[in-house]
């Protein structure tokens, strides 16, 4: 193969990083730059310091390599889906190592996901920022369902402090709003509570010994 | 600032700045928030779902009160279902004029399933519930509200007052996505029994998939079982020549699956009758599912499908609140032992592929083409569904009900 291209960036605080033409696509934003013909030179970023661009360096990096080895271990499943390796037993044992290798992958880029968002809020709202001006889809879904799991489960005061928001209803406002939009100020813990004190609504399937003593049905 | 510091793995608490002349009696602390613009706040919003929490997120400041109105993509999950349980001895007893077809039906539904009235969230200012009778008064008490009567104070004796998702979801404006779960699938089934539907619908319905097994084995299980009960079973999925063997016939085990096909279009259709005046409210919806948190029936609607519902309204079957079922074709597949590429073990595996006998003219889909079958099933299912498509067809007609 040819050698890969090879871009420079340079960040807002005057850093600059070399990254492979694969890594530098994975960025709408960069890849539309470069093929306006801006790649000649450094790419400047102006909006992105080192440090997050370091982040998202990684981030387009593993995201590369993840697509390649994804490409071996699913290649043969996505060629066969509508053929016949469904009929052939004998093709059974190579499906099943792929499976278990492409889950292998899948598992893998869960845990490198959770140790890479995990961050404070400070680099992952630098991030989220960062993701939607470089356009890079995959880290700004991970960034925004980061920051979603951080709101989800919280009151409303806890979701205040959690990120420092200030509460600039005025009271009457406040408890207008209380009344009819919030509807649940129940916590989490209080409202499992509530949840377990209502009983499943099951239904038992007695009847079913009934029915069958009944009414037969045409088959062609 | 924070932002020299090298950057750590480990999640690190920002820490209160103190610089002099910051106005030290608000909080010394940043709003990150305050960085993003209204797109990128929305696109988190977006991502968190629950309503419950997008309904928390609205009093916490003006900012978020004014966009929570334009989340895109909503989860309901409801915590309560109300069943008309007068409904079912008013129903056996009503037109015994009709066919003995119909009152098989009407016997169904008043027994085996009792298809949704009403949805309920238990919700509201905090109250004493100590009061155990909660789920006896949340529950019949002829409520037979339907989703927009939720709102009524039935329960009001156990302390809790509940709001119906329509209620809930009337504070968005802009629903694209929205996913509606109920707390369990309605179809009551013995243990160890797999029932497992999907049904698309648009005014009627489009199509409805069911996979049901009368008993699954796990991996590990299936070895010592040597088999005897059927036949026909010699080891192996392809080795057997796909009939259903007439023992299947005798045995009830075509009868439990009727029940099993019957009920699940029941639930599927009363499910689909609930959902109207969601449809009718929310008009930018491209995509509604109703599932259940057991994943025993999932319900289906499209962009198109949901336009078909606003266009043409459903008709509605006269004895219950559920939409009417089509007159129907079926096609059933198979197998009394069917092993899954994981090792796990279907005995009395059967899959029922549901259309109604009137296509409209429109639709180019070949009768013959299986695929959305076998893609209507998550896996392990779809693998089932996949080897249960290859074995040999069997059709079946069903009445309009």
């Amino acid at each position: 193969m040819a050698s890969a291209k090879v871009f420079v960036l340079r960040t807002c605080d005057g850093e600059t990083f070399e990254i492979d033409e694969s890594v530098a696509y994975v960025s709408e934003t960069i890849k539309n730059m470069i093929e306006d013909g801006f790649g000649h030179d450094l790419i400047p970023l102006p909006n992105v310091s080192s440090k997050i661009l370091l982040k998202v360096i990684e981030y387009c990096r593993k995201h590369v390599s993840n697509f390649e080895s994804s490409k071996k271990t699913s290649n043969g499943d996505e060629k066969d889906k509508d053929n016949d390796s469904w009929k052939k037993e004998k093709e059974a044992v190579p499906e099943v190592e792929k499976d278990a290798e492409e889950k292998a992958r899948v598992e893998e880029l869960k845990e490198w996901e959770t140790t890479f968002i995990d961050i404070d809020q400070q680099v992952l709202f630098d991030l989220l920022q960062a993701a939607n001006y470089l356009n890079i889809k995959g880290l700004l879904v991970m960034a925004a369902e980061k920051a979603a799991s951080m709101i989800r489960g919280k009151t409303p005061e806890q979701i205040r402090e959690t990120f420092n928001i200030k509460n600039d209803f005025t009271p009457e406002e406040y408890e207008d709003i209380r009344k009819k939009d919030a509807m649940n100020d129940f916590t989490p813990e209080e409202y499992e509570e509530i949840r377990k004190k209502i009983a499943d609504n099951h239904f038992t399937p007695e009847e079913y010994e009934q029915i069958r003593k009944e009414n037969a049905w045409a088959i062609e | 600032m924070s932002s020299l510091r090298p950057d750590l793995k480990g999640r690190i608490w920002p820490e209160p700045e103190r610089e002099p002349g910051l106005d030290t009696e608000s909080e010394v602390e940043i709003d990150h928030f305050d960085r993003l613009p209204d797109s990128l706040l929305l696109i988190v919003f977006n991502k968190i779902g629950d309503v419950k929490a997008l309904g928390r997120c609205c009093v916490v400041s003006r900012r978020f009160h004014d966009l929570v109105p334009q989340v895109d993509n909503v989860v309901v999950r409801v915590d309560c279902v109300i069943s008309d349980d007068d409904s079912s001895s008013g129903a056996a007893t009503a037109d015994k004029n009709r066919g003995a077809f119909s009152n098989f039906v009407r016997f169904v539904f008043g027994g085996i399933v009792k298809p949704l009235q009403a949805l309920g969230q238990f919700l509201g200012p905090k109250k004493n519930l100590s009061t155990s009778t909660a789920s006896s008064s949340g529950f019949g008490g002829g409520s037979g509200a339907g989703l927009g009567g939720g709102e009524e104070d039935d329960t009001e004796a156990s302390g809790v007052t509940h709001h119906s998702p329509t209620q809930v979801l009337k504070n968005f404006n802009e629903i694209r996505r929205l996913r509606i779960e109920l707390p369990s699938g309605e179809l009551g089934i013995d243990s160890g029994v797999l029932l497992r539907w999907r049904a698309d619908f648009g005014s009627t319905l489009d199509n409805c998939a069911i996979l049901g097994a009368s008993s699954v084995l796990s991996p590990g299980t299936a070895k010592s079982d040597t088999g005897g009960g059927d036949a026909l079973y010699v080891g192996g999925n392809g080795d057997d020549n796909g009939n259903i063997p007439e023992s299947f016939y005798t045995n009830g085990g075509l009868k439990l699956r009727v029940v099993w096909t019957i009920s699940s279009l029941i639930a599927a259709s009363a499910r689909h009758y609930l959902l109207q005046p969601i449809i009718a409210e929310h008009r930018t919806l491209d995509s509604l599912v109703l599932a259940d948190a057991d994943g025993q029936g999932v319900l289906c609607m499209s962009r198109e499908q949901l336009e078909e519902l606003r266009v043409k309204p459903l008709s509605a079957s006269t004895a219950s609140r559920r939409t009417l079922v089509p007159a129907l074709n079926m096609r059933l597949w198979y197998a009394p032992h069917l092993e899954l590429p994981n090792g796990v073990v279907l005995k009395g595996a059967t899959l029922v592929a549901i259309r109604p006998s009137e296509q409209p003219a429109s639709t180019k889909k070949d009768s013959s083409d299986c695929s959305w079958v076998s893609a209507a099933f998550e896996e392990p299912y779809g693998t089932a569904a996949k080897l249960l498509v290859k074995r040999r067809t069997y059709c079946l007609e069903m009445n309009s009900f």
